[in-house]
């Protein structure tokens, strides 16, 4: 159709050259080739001949990474979550003189929760960074992309920043990831159950949000429904980007529900509650974890977040009078970059068990060393910003670290919103 | 890029050095001792197979958009097409990566030509809207239809991402590691493509395509099938985003609805004005900027004292993109050509700000641009709004 | 028909949020014919601005004084920003937008953080014995409307009219289009080019912040709290034709009602709210093809 011009030639001439080249650089290859990671590697790659040390261990410096959006759209809101992170690590650098007589070096990458740009930044923390494991990835999609990877090469993957349930899922198949926010199917299931316990034959009308986010709530719901005792009246779904979900409550009304259950963030909660209030629709509320956090309040009136009920598995930071809370605001205030929040509780909490796991293998500071440990200490464990009661368990063959919720219901208390227990812990029931 | 010339010597040594840029220092500049000047890690190789891929969609968009005048904001939507025809067929019917990647092509590049019927009524801002609700409504359906598109949770092509094949340890007598395969495949990919539009801009399907974006009426006049060549333009772009992201499914192995969300089709249209409208160079300059840009800040932080927060590495971005419109009108390539022009001297002048923006005006007012590679915006002026209408 | 009537008075509450934004959006396109991708991080960042005054100070202090500072940074951004790109090609002039998008979000990230923030309605007004604004709800037959979607409606209408005379009626209106449409003659004729330049983007600027303070309410304030709400006024705009005010509200609040039937009353096994986008992406273009320019959209002649 075109005639071969020069530019042709030039190209049929770059093949030619890349066989010489390809042929002049034989020698070199040999031997210099990677290993092609086998799918079930359970070998830590040690590349430094000393014994019982590993990449990204140094006398003085253990390296970890992460990767998350600390700029771009949607990623700002979790940024604390990281930070909670970060200013424990330094406040253990500063006031415990790091871990096992070494410096935590913590180094995140910023990923814009996009998939292809979290290869990237992951890939420059394994290969440029030299990280010893990676820590607190957070987002869905984009740790979706790397995983994978990690479990190849055999990189711990700890406290995954997203509830999407595939992380713990498959412990055999994936065995050096696991997650540390609450499983969102857990979440939905643990919702369900308080459900069919306290108000049976009532009516569920659920909304969520269009992404893993909201469909794991769903699907984690109708696990924990009792089918004889509620019903699924409707299903609404909205986009992330969505700018009013009034109409989605309207439809839950009119198909006759007595319960909303929300896969929202605190933004479209606080818009359907109020919206419910207004029209004096009196449905009972059960929203998503994250919307666990006084500035409900602030979102919403007060009076319209009254009686919503939510759950949580940590402690929550304006509980000030509790001592591991106070800890962390002085943490946050003394190190931290933001100030203290519900998600910097998640990301202190994640510093916390890194550090117990690091302590638990200072004589043997290698990769797997450290999966045995993330295996073996967590049994039972009950941490300092946990909900009394609710114990991090983790083994070889359960990678779900948080299986306990407490249900949390707004009251309003001189006029002002308040989050208050109800009922007891919850553990969520695996069906096998 | 012919009038370039500079002694033929010079541009053999020129051509030797990308060669061998870009076909051992990338991929294996990694087996050099650590702390060797310049040295690629693996990673590097990685980066390399991602400026090839969106090279290749930027290759695409700028046929469109550069040389024919329609602005499409909806190409993550052929990239999306691509990505998923060819993770489709290789995880759930175990084709051969390359026919899935042909294939995402072509189905790409058959809707492009579908979508290219309407676009033929819409012009300046009413396309680029339209075509961005072709970028927005892509994840949503890819969420919706889940029984095909595995839905939010994404498909992982990885584990059927192929290795290095046996013809190469035939042929050349080495084993190449997966990055470096990945690397020559999707450099051979965007080099093919990249013949191809070169030839394509160069014919006279390419002239065409410049003469309708100048004028259409002109064109008409010269018995150019106006809407015929319109449809051809966006059928070829959609086929090159189709290639992109099949090469996507290989390079990042993973594909998800948020993958493709409209802010990448945004990032494909700055790469291509950054990088340089109606130029090929432009939109190999531009895909190179969109994987480096980001690094900058971490560069800049080594020198002391210019540490820039980390906070701000976006707004860093931002003010990037202001100043290469600012001082570079004609994106990268654009820059590029007045160095080899004009010499290093008086480009130097363009850093003076007030200066050099008055310089590059003036000049753009005096001579016509030099090469079509510097026509800029598909000549839309700033009354393009009010002269739509091709009915 | 209750249900009916609900969804389309809901959908006229969106709808005029979208309107609002979509007004900014037009004004700028109808005198610098210029698309504005950073529009919404514009009003995004005037409104933290409120906030942090709101601090301090009362609601209807605020106000005018954001509106202020609005048209100040609008004026500021065409001179330092835009001006230097003046003539340029509309794509680049476009890539500045989005640059200054990145800007905008990235700083207010880095000035007020991400965590969302609640933002008041504006307060309660009688005026003899009508009430206005404010929180609370108003029962409307088949439904319920909040005072404060009313007021977002009365404030784009108003907006809309305010417009309407001023691009129609006023010289400075007259000027403004007259340099928009082609400002080498509109210089010829002894407008001052420049300055209407930097009038529209003010004027613009003030009209997104008045956007962004009434948005805020309903959606939290947060660095990408005008995302959605800009692509929706995008298209509101583009729908009812980018030269034209009432377009653009009417376009809104097309696409406002329109999104709510179709995630009603289309089958939910394959379509239903989750493609509602899609499907009013879908309705918009079919608009656009019959009327290319928009349904209000002035046709534009061919230019040989």
């Amino acid at each position: 159709m075109w005639k071969l011009g020069k530019f042709s030639l030039i190209f049929l001439s770059l093949a030619a050259l890349l066989l010489v080249l390809a042929v002049a650089c034989e020698d070199e290859e040999e031997g210099e080739v990677t290993p092609a990671a086998s799918p079930a590697a359970t070998v830590t790659e040690t590349e430094t001949p000393t014994a019982g040390v590993s990449t990204g261990i140094t006398d003085t410096e253990i390296v970890l990474g992460s990767h998350f959006a600390k700029s771009g759209t949607y990623g700002a809101a979790f940024a604390p979550v990281l930070a909670g992170t970060e200013a424990y690590f330094r406040y253990v650098n500063a006031e415990e003189g790091g871990v096992c007589g070494r410096q935590i070096v913590f180094k995140a990458e910023d990923d814009n929760y996009d998939p292809a740009r979290a290869v990237e930044v992951v890939r420059k923390l394994i290969e440029e960074d030299e990280v010893f494991a990676i820590v607190a990835g957070l987002g869905t999609a984009a740790h979706s992309a790397v995983w994978d990877r990690l479990n190849e090469e055999g990189i711990p993957d700890l406290w995954i920043m997203t509830g999407a349930h595939k992380w713990a899922a498959d412990p055999e198949a994936h065995p050096w990831s696991v997650p540390l926010l609450p499983d969102y199917f857990v979440a939905g299931s643990i919702t369900g159950q308080y459900i069919s316990e306290n108000m049976p034959g009532k009516n569920v009308g659920v909304i969520y949000q269009n992404d893993d986010f909201g469909k794991d709530h769903v699907d984690g719901l109708k696990d924990g429904l009792d089918p004889d005792k509620n019903e699924i009246v409707a299903e609404q779904s909205f986009e992330a980007t969505a700018v009013d979900i009034r109409s989605q409550v309207t439809n839950l009304k009119n198909a006759g529900a007595d319960i909303v259950f929300g896969a929202c963030i605190p933004g479209h909660c606080a818009q359907a509650l109020k919206y419910a209030y207004q029209a004096d629709w009196d449905a009972q509320f059960f929203i998503s974890y994250v919307n666990s956090d006084v500035a409900m309040f602030a979102y919403a009136p007060p009076t319209a977040v009254e009686g919503a009920i939510t759950l949580q598995a940590n402690k929550m930071y304006d509980w000030t009078d509790d001592p591991a809370v106070a800890e962390h605001h002085r943490i946050m205030s003394e190190y931290g970059d933001l100030p203290a929040g519900n998600y910097t509780i998640v990301g202190h909490n994640a510093g916390e068990l890194t550090v117990m796991a690091l302590r638990a293998i200072c004589d043997n500071l290698t990769r797997e060393a450290l999966m045995d440990a993330v295996h073996t200490i967590f049994k039972d464990y009950q941490g300092n910003l946990s909900l009394p009661g609710v114990l991090t368990d983790i083994s070889e063959t359960d990678h779900l670290p948080i299986e306990q919720m407490r249900m949390l219901q707004a009251k309003l208390v001189d006029g002002k919103g308040k989050w208050e227990y109800i009922g007891d812990i919850i553990s969520f029931e695996q069906e096998e | 890029m012919r009038r370039l010339s500079p002694p033929p010597t010079s541009k053999l040594v020129i051509f030797v050095v990308i060669a061998f840029f870009l076909l051992w220092w990338v991929p294996f500049s990694h087996v050099l001792p650590e702390g060797f000047p310049l040295r690629f890690g693996t990673y590097r190789t990685f980066q390399g197979s991602m400026i090839a891929m969106w090279a290749i969609v930027a290759l695409g968009l700028n046929i469109l958009t550069g040389y024919n005048g329609q602005i499409s904001l909806g190409h993550s939507a052929f990239v999306a097409i691509g990505g998923y025809t060819a993770a489709i067929l290789m995880v759930d019917y175990g084709w051969p990566f390359w026919t899935t990647i042909i294939i995402g092509g072509l189905i790409a590049g058959g809707i492009g030509f579908l979508i290219g019927v309407p676009a033929l009524r819409l012009t300046g801002p009413y396309l680029a809207i339209a075509t961005l609700g072709l970028a927005l409504a892509t994840p949503q359906i890819l969420k919706k239809y889940d029984g095909l598109t595995h839905g939010t949770q994404g498909i992982n092509v990885r584990p059927e991402v192929p290795a290095s094949p046996d013809f190469i340890e035939d042929w050349f007598g080495i084993k190449l590691s997966n990055d470096e395969w990945i690397y020559f495949l999707a450099l051979f990919i965007a080099l093919l493509m990249l013949v191809l539009a070169l030839n394509i801009v160069r014919s006279r399907v390419g002239r065409a395509f410049v003469a309708i974006r100048d004028s259409e009426i002109a064109a008409q006049a010269m018995g150019i099938s106006v809407p015929r060549y319109k449809i051809i333009a966006f059928g070829i772009s959609a086929f090159y985003g189709g290639i992109a992201g099949g090469t996507y499914a290989q390079v990042v192995g993973y594909v998800s609805p948020e993958s493709f969300n409209f802010l990448l089709s945004i990032n494909f249209l700055t790469t291509i004005v950054v990088g340089g409208l109606a130029s090929i160079l432009g939109s190999v300059l531009g895909a190179t900027g969109l994987i480096v840009v980001p690094e900058l800040p971490g560069i800049v932080s080594f020198i002391p004292g210019a540490g820039l927060p980390d906070e701000l590495s976006w707004a860093f971005y931002g003010a990037a993109l202001i100043l290469v419109m600012i001082f570079a009108p004609y994106g990268l390539a654009g820059l590029f050509h007045r160095l080899v022009r004009v010499g290093p001297a008086r480009v130097a002048g363009v850093l003076t700000p007030v200066q050099g923006a008055w310089l590059s005006w003036r000049e753009r007012r005096r001579a016509p641009p030099a090469s079509p590679g510097q026509t800029g915006a598909g000549s839309e002026d700033r009354s393009s709004g009010d002269q739509p209408g091709t009915e | 028909m209750e249900e009916f009537w609900q969804q389309v008075v809901t959908g006229i509450a969106t709808g005029s949020v979208y309107g609002l934004l979509a007004l900014a959006i037009v004004l700028i396109y109808r005198s610098t014919s210029v698309l504005n991708f950073a529009q919404g991080e514009m009003a995004m960042l005037t409104t933290f601005v409120a906030w942090s005054i709101l601090q301090w100070g009362e609601y209807w202090v605020m106000f005018p004084l954001v509106l202020v500072i609005a048209a100040g940074m609008g004026a500021f951004i065409e001179r330092v920003i835009i001006r230097p790109v003046e003539g340029a090609p509309v794509l680049n002039i476009i890539i500045v937008t989005l640059g200054m998008f990145a800007i905008l979000n990235n700083v207010a990230t880095w000035r007020w953080g991400g965590i969302p923030k609640g933002f008041p309605a504006p307060p309660e007004i009688e005026v003899t014995g009508i009430r206005f604004m404010g929180e609370g709800a108003l029962d409307i037959g088949p439904t319920v409307v909040s005072y404060h979607d009313l007021t977002i409606l009365v404030f784009a209408v108003a907006i809309m009219v305010a417009l309407y005379v001023f691009f129609q009626y006023t010289p400075l209106g007259l000027a403004m289009r007259a340099t928009a449409q082609n400002p080498v003659a509109s210089r010829l004729m002894g407008i001052r080019v420049g300055r209407m330049l930097t009038v529209g983007w003010a004027l613009s600027a003030t009209v997104g912040a008045v956007a962004g303070l009434l948005i805020a309410p309903l959606i939290l304030l947060q660095p990408p709290m005008m995302m959605g709400v800009l692509l929706f006024a995008f298209a509101a705009a583009v729908l009812g034709g980018l030269d034209s005010p009432v377009g653009a509200v009417v376009g809104g609040l097309i696409i406002g009602v329109s999104e709510n039937l179709v995630g009603t009353y289309t089958p939910k096994e394959w379509l239903g709210p989750d493609m509602k986008l899609t499907v009013t992406l879908l309705i918009i273009v079919v608009v656009l093809l019959i009327r290319p320019t928009g349904i209000f959209g002035r046709r534009a002649m061919r230019r040989v």
